[in-house]
């Protein structure tokens, strides 16, 4: 029987997608006030922006309880199956701590692997289809986890926010915080080294933001897949979407807001691509 | 005058008589700035340079002449400021290499010399412009060249109406010269120093001028050797320079009850008007004593603790420091804005944005890494940050920034996870993404480039080039924006200067927000003098 794939919520899997490869994804929770919503299930992308809008408190983010794991892993485990559990990089999030739990309590060790992606919303979503596709295919759990470690140093991924504001209240803004303190308003660029997030530039203004991710894409000497992100309006996503469809024709391309989670950290109004070269 | 020095006087008294010359007159060559803003007065710049020049040939203990010109060099070299101040340098750097190590000048000596004086001034300057001080020298020292004379002062006296007969001509030779009505400020300066050094070597020191210039004696040098002395006690107190004038002042009275006052002392001049520098605790007491004598002008009083606690400051400041920018600001608000975006150290720009290569040198040695990343934000200032490299053994990249938005925009650039010289491309790249607006008032009447400004009227600048003068504020600023072709909604930063409040900036911005291009304006303090505003536009 093929092994299954689980992954959380942050990876930001379009809901099909992730149905249609039979992929778990176990949700994190976002928290306005006391009212606690799950990521993708209770809120989407676009519900949260309007609730973001509208709401007096900022949300907060806390990664899923073991016992969701457990609950995930168990049916499946009944099911007769091996679990390749990947995640958002656990220097982001303690998502992989709960799901480590979780395989610790099932008593079934051996049957579920907990692998750390080192990434996440689409670069965590490219590794997931890729397991998902190669178990389909009969990968062994080994397999799975070699491939895994593999994606992981291939992807890549830059983005920027409009302000810093979100990834400092969010509490993940990691070495970019050296981007911090200046008495200008700039929109960080940043990408993930290590599974931390890490500056690459401030910019003034947003064309030039876009301009910069749109070279560094541009720039790169071959294209498999990208996914193109953004929280908030389209616009400038899907104008970016179509030019570097138009210059990687033959590439796998996406097109996906970030959820909830993410969108709690970067704020609205990012743009960012994820690339498989 | 006419008793025969030894040789270690000669060398050094025909330098000094030069830079008094210099002296007389370096208001005057300020006067030839043909831009109506005040950076980098020219006159000013040479004549400290000059200054720090003869102070180490006071100090040097060898006897031959080459080795007074080298230790005269390596003052000029340190004490470089601004443009004309640094193309100097070169110049007596060059003097120095011809002279090699001669005991004595002789006639194929100073050929030697300005010859190669005339070749490092060519060669300290990346794109070489006719028509400035690099002509003159030239000119001097072909003069020099083709004259058929034998002796050292009548090799001088060629020389020099060689570099008079090209100033004469720098008019003809730059555009920008000839619409002001002006010789090029730099290449006057040059000749005075020329004139000065020859009128001592013929015995008959300079009268004429803007004042009287008194006999050089003999000792000067030695008794006036002791100001600006490095670090130790003239660190502390107040730097305090002014100008008595009067009819029946005496140099000697006025040097000996002022040296009770305080160190560093400098008195320079004659019975009309005196030239004092001082280190003192208390400044009051120097002035009433002063104002006694005769009236007081140009008096400046610096709290030199403030100036040194900044760069010590700045230099604790910084914890782990990675990759290290150093920044020459003018301004407390655009020093916080340039350490808050990650400056490391910041060299105080002063009243005219020309700190000297040893300011420089001083915050790059502040810091406690290899390599240093220099923000000069001044046309008038990457020389000097050029020539720090000659006097630390770290390393100096200096990424050329003409402007306090340029330097700005470089700043965002760096990034403490890439390389020093990856960061240095990043950053001179990052350069050319802002256009720089500065309003100002203008310091004289001027016509450049057909645009016209009277003196006192708003005057708009863009990269520094006069392209908008009007009555209004506002007026000017607008006319200015509308020179640039902004596209709609960019970002406009304006950084108010110390004679603008912060209701007055936030009314300007509000105007500009109504213009058709629409910008979007972040107000920011600055402080800085001069300028009422410096604008960074982003393209």
């Amino acid at each position: 029987m093929a092994v299954r794939i689980v992954t959380d919520s942050t990876s930001d899997l379009p809901r099909d997608l992730a149905a249609s490869w039979d992929i778990g994804v176990v949700p994190l929770t976002v928290n306005f006030g006391d009212e606690s919503y799950r990521d993708g299930i209770d809120l989407d992308a676009a519900s949260f922006i309007q609730k973001l809008a509208s709401s007096p408190v900022l949300p907060h983010t806390a990664q899923p309880s073991p016992a969701a794991f457990a609950e995930v892993y168990k049916e499946l485990l009944l099911q007769g199956r091996q679990v390749c559990s990947i995640h958002i990089s656990a220097k982001l999030s303690g998502t992989q701590q709960s799901a480590l739990l979780a395989r610790q309590d099932s008593g079934q060790e051996g049957d579920i692997a907990v692998v750390d992606s080192g990434w996440t919303s689409m670069g965590l979503g490219l590794i997931v289809l890729h397991a998902a596709k190669a178990a389909r295919e009969g990968a062994s759990l080994p397999e799975l986890v070699r491939l895994v470690e593999e994606l992981r140093g291939k992807i890549d991924l830059l983005l920027f926010c409009d302000t810093l504001e979100y990834l400092q209240r969010g509490g993940r803004i990691g070495r970019a915080a050296a981007f911090l303190g200046g008495l200008l308003k700039v929109k960080p660029i940043i990408t993930l080294k290590d599974g931390e997030v890490a500056p690459v530039e401030r910019v003034r203004t947003r064309s030039r933001a876009l301009e910069h991710v749109w070279e560094w894409a541009r720039g790169l000497p071959q294209l498999r897949e990208f996914c193109i992100l953004y929280s908030g309006d389209s616009q400038d996503a899907r104008e970016f979407h179509r030019k570097v469809r138009e210059h990687f024709p033959q590439a796998q391309d996406y097109l996906v807001p970030v959820g909830p989670v993410i969108a709690t950290h970067v704020g609205p109004g990012a743009v960012g691509i994820v690339v498989l070269p | 005058m006419t008793t025969p020095m030894p040789n270690r006087s000669d060398l050094r008294a025909v330098l000094a008589a030069g830079v008094s010359w210099l002296e007389t007159n370096a208001e005057a060559v300020n006067a030839l700035n043909v831009f109506p803003v005040p950076d980098g007065d020219t006159g000013t710049n040479m004549l400290l340079t000059a200054r720090t020049a003869i102070v180490e040939a006071a100090r040097c203990s060898e006897s031959g002449a080459g080795a007074i010109a080298r230790a005269a060099a390596h003052g000029a070299l340190l004490g470089a400021r601004g443009n004309g101040g640094v193309i100097l340098s070169q110049i007596i750097r060059g003097f120095a290499e011809g002279l090699a190590d001669c005991a004595e000048i002789r006639a194929d000596d100073l050929v030697r010399a300005l010859d190669q004086a005339a070749k490092r001034a060519y060669q300290g300057v990346a794109h070489p412009v006719e028509g400035t001080i690099l002509t003159v020298i030239r000119c001097a020292a072909e003069a020099a060249k083709e004259s058929k004379a034998t002796s050292v002062p009548e090799i001088l006296e060629h020389a020099t109406a060689g570099a008079k007969k090209a100033l004469a001509e720098t008019p003809n030779l730059l555009p920008v010269l000839k619409e002001a009505g002006v010789v090029d400020a730099g290449g006057q300066g040059l000749v005075l120093l020329l004139e000065g050094a020859l009128a001592q070597l013929q015995g008959h020191p300079l009268t004429e001028g803007y004042r009287t210039l008194g006999e050089i004696r003999r000792g000067w040098l030695e008794s006036t050797a002791a100001q600006h002395q490095e670090g130790g006690e003239s660190a502390w107190g107040y730097c305090t320079e002014f100008l008595i004038q009067d009819h029946n002042l005496s140099v000697e009275q006025l040097r000996k009850e002022i040296t009770r006052l305080g160190t560093s002392l400098l008195v320079v001049g004659d019975e009309q008007a005196i030239h004092v520098h001082v280190h003192a605790q208390d400044p009051g007491a120097v002035l009433s004593y002063a104002a006694s004598l005769g009236t007081l002008h140009k008096i400046k009083i610096d709290n030199m603790q403030e100036q040194q606690g900044d760069l010590l400051h700045s230099s604790q400041a910084s914890q782990s420091v990675g990759i290290a920018v150093v920044a020459v600001v003018p301004g407390d608000g655009l020093t916080r804005v340039f350490r808050s975006l990650g400056a490391t150290a910041v060299v105080p720009g002063g009243q005219s944005m020309n700190p000297s290569a040893q300011e420089i040198v001083a915050a790059v040695e502040s810091i406690g890494v290899d390599s240093v990343l220099v923000l000069p934000n001044n046309p008038n200032v990457i020389a000097s940050c050029e020539q720090a490299q000659q006097f630390t053994s770290k390393r100096v990249i200096v990424v050329p920034s003409r402007t306090i938005p340029q330097g700005i925009a470089a700043l965002l650039a760096l990034n403490q996870e890439h390389g020093i010289d990856e960061n240095a491309a990043a950053m001179t790249e990052s350069l050319d993404q802002v256009r720089t607006v500065e309003i100002t008032t203008a310091t004289q009447d001027a016509t450049i480039g057909g645009v016209s400004a009277r003196q006192d009227q708003y005057i708009g600048l863009v990269e520094h080039k006069l392209v908008a003068a009007g009555d209004s504020l506002i007026g000017a600023f607008q006319a200015t924006l509308d020179h640039l072709d902004l596209p709609k909604g960019n970002l406009v930063t304006l950084y108010y200067g110390e004679m603008v409040t912060k209701e007055e900036a936030e009314t300007v911005a509000e105007e500009l927000q109504t213009r058709p291009d629409s910008p979007e304006v972040e107000v920011i303090q600055g402080g800085q003098p001069h300028y009422h505003f410096i604008a960074s536009v982003e393209m």
